[in-house]
């Protein structure tokens, strides 16, 4: 029974007074981040870094998943009260929500999703807990060869399979493996672009690039069209919820929670896309399809129980492997390499105290999100309330002080400041950040993975097909890459005939 | 033609070319094994054909549905550009002035030019969120933040 002991030492870590505090200030600002529109679980995390920066590792990871799954959360308020879904993974929220809401049942909207995001999520941290280990152990025996198909699956899941264009997704990425090798060479030390720059020496950090592009471009695209915001009126007393709809929502949690947690470990797509999936099997099954829309309970149950699952999900990789499958755990794997914490298969035997830590923190965090989002709700509404023209400089300077306080570098600041402009452009453009950002942070140990195993291998790039799990990594990278063209050939025929039943649930839109 | 996706693709291709140039300058194997410049050379390829891929696409556009972009009206250019602006003149006196006198200007300058008028709002905002800050980073994260000129103070 490792995991009782493991779960029971991560307890001891979590319940020290200043890890609750921090997980409690975690959930909070994830709820209010998730419930405003316009800035997501991303752009929130990148914005607190520095902050973050200032804690001891564990304490830090413990808020950054805090805020995590609290924005789970807190895009339901948003998506219920005011048909705006506060991040992309609740936009599936405001069909059924909002129409709840209209009828004048609201708050029984957001008590089950609470009630499902709590079950779901708790369901993905006890897979978490009892999956994690295996697959680190499993890992250890990973060489170089297959680290660098692990990076390259991940990078070409997030670059290929999100967002409306491929191109411009492998663009992103090939721009972020390019900045990454801006500085010194990782094996020869050689310094490479630095056009004689004693700033570039360093390299391009991570941490302005993500707050630039993330923090201050979800600034800039806030105050493009200023919104004014409606907000429908609850009371605690309209929160309660009856029989009928706890034996309604049921099974759409389960099934929820269950395609929440499989999409939120594949690498690439993340919680929205679980929604979407979960509200199209919910319809798909239901009785009564054609209700969908209309304000059925299970149309909201189910894409947020999938929504919080994926993050527990999207834990697995991070953690066992080192591999961020979604732009939001590129972030936390950046902050780890500022604490110099290498996530991977040694992190559970050298760091058990961190890792079980900051897993037995989620089940913390989760029961403290069920009572926030159902007590709390009138004061998350408050916080709506703050107008965006308060709020944006607020968080612009926000981000200028917090890059600052990491390097004490103006040149930082700058660089922050031009990804500013790079990332609300490309938002606008459909250029996808997430597949740059993680191609930042992974870039430097990707070459040298690649070229320790060229080394290996004495130059011979077959290494990496022979091997039986990075040949088999290297398939499914090969598929995902040639997927348009598979596409064509093989599959069309079919598509062409289901397109014509397809559900009426378009494709997400960029992330 | 859809200018703005084809600038883009061209930019891309930009990119790439440059990098193209720096990275033949470094040694593609050393001693039989890649060197510092074969993964930068690869990269350059990569960005070199996704951004002309990018901008066919771009001068094309009927190859592909694409999404229209709704780019923001005449009034929202500006407030982005006010708050650009604000930001960039922000940091070239972030060590002259130091951080509280920065960043309560800063504040006030940006809230104005959002558009509040309530001389309350207007006081109290750039302020709070100064002292807020301080408290935050330089009390409680030991940051030691730019004095500027209160450094005679300090």
């Amino acid at each position: 029974m490792d995991f009782i002991i493991n779960l029971s030492l991560g307890f001891a870590v979590a319940f020290t007074p200043i890890n609750l505090v921090v997980v409690t200030l975690g959930v909070i600002v994830g709820t209010v981040i998730g419930a405003l529109p316009g800035i997501g679980p991303v752009a929130g995390l990148s914005i607190l870094i520095p902050l973050a920066f200032g804690m001891n590792p564990t304490s830090a990871m413990i808020l950054m998943c805090g805020v995590y799954y609290g924005c789970m959360y807190g895009g339901t308020i948003t998506s219920v009260l005011m048909n705006v879904p506060g991040e992309s993974s609740s936009i599936m929220t405001c069909l059924d929500g909002y129409a709840m809401a209209r009828k004048g049942r609201a708050g029984p909207a957001l008590t089950i999703a609470a009630i499902g995001s709590f079950i779901a999520g708790t369901f993905s941290v006890v897979m978490l807990t009892l999956l994690a280990p295996p697959i680190a152990e499993a890992a250890l025996r990973f060489g170089p060869p297959e680290y660098f198909a692990l990076m390259l699956l991940g990078l070409s899941a997030i670059s290929g399979l999100t967002g409306t264009s491929r191109a411009k997704g492998y663009a992103m990425a090939f721009i972020g493996l390019a900045l990454a090798t801006i500085g010194l060479d990782p094996i020869g030390g050689a310094p490479r672009f630095t056009f004689g720059s004693l700033e570039l020496m360093d390299g391009i950090g991570f941490l302005p690039v993500a707050v630039g592009m993330f923090g201050l471009g979800a600034v800039l695209g806030m105050i493009d069209q200023l919104l004014e915001i409606q907000v429908m009126k609850t009371s605690l007393r309209d929160m309660l919820i009856t029989k009928q709809d706890m034996k309604d929502s049921a099974m759409p949690i389960v099934r929820g929670g269950i395609i929440g947690f499989v999409i939120g470990v594949l690498p690439g797509a993340g919680a929205t896309i679980a929604t979407f999936l979960a509200y199209a099997a919910e319809k798909q099954i239901s009785k009564t399809p054609e209700l969908f829309g209309t304000g059925m309970i299970a149309g909201v149950a189910s894409p947020e129980a999938a929504n919080n699952a994926s993050t527990g999900g999207a834990m697995i990789p991070l953690l066992t492997l080192g591999i961020p499958g979604s732009g939001t755990t590129a972030v936390m794997l950046g902050v780890l390499t500022l604490f110099s914490l290498q996530p991977g298969p040694l992190l559970f035997s050298k760091n058990p105290d961190f890792v079980w830590g900051l897993i037995a923190s989620m089940y913390i965090g989760n029961v403290m999100l069920l009572v926030l989002n159902i007590a709390f709700v009138p004061a998350f509404v408050a916080v709506l309330r703050v107008p965006y023209k308060i709020l944006a400089p607020l968080i612009a300077i926000f981000c200028v002080v917090g890059v600052y306080s990491v390097n004490y570098s103006v040149f930082d600041l700058w660089v922050m400041l031009g990804f500013g402009v790079i990332g609300y452009l490309t938002n606008k453009m459909g250029y996808p950040q997430a597949p740059l950002v993680l191609a930042l942070v992974l870039g430097g140990q990707m070459e040298v993975s690649l070229r320790q195993s060229l080394k290996m291998s004495e130059a011979d790039i077959s290494t990496f097909f022979t091997r039986p799990i990075s040949a088999t990594i290297m398939a499914v990278v090969i598929v995902i890459v040639l997927w348009p063209v598979l596409n064509r050939f093989l599959f069309k025929p079919a598509l062409i005939n289901r397109r014509d039943r397809a559900p009426s649930v378009s494709p997400p839109p960029a992330p | 033609m859809n200018k703005a996706e084809t600038v883009a693709g061209a930019v891309c291709v930009a990119i790439g070319g440059l990098m193209l140039l720096e990275s033949i300058k470094f040694p593609y194997f050393v001693e039989g094994v890649p060197g510092p410049g074969f993964l930068p050379l690869w990269i350059s390829f990569g960005i070199i054909g996704t951004g002309l891929v990018l901008a066919v696409k771009g001068i094309r556009p009927r190859l592909t549905a694409q999404e229209g972009i709704t780019w923001p009206e005449a009034a929202g250019w500006r407030r982005v550009g006010l708050m650009f602006g604000a930001l960039a003149v922000s940091l070239l006196l972030l060590e002259i002035l130091g951080f509280m006198v920065t960043t309560t200007l800063f504040m006030a300058a940006v809230v104005f030019g959002l558009g509040v008028r309530s001389w309350r709002m207007l006081a109290s905002v750039p302020l709070v969120a100064a002292v807020g800050l301080y408290v935050i980073f330089a009390v409680w994260l030991r940051v030691p933040l730019p004095k500027g000129i209160l450094a005679f103070f300090g």
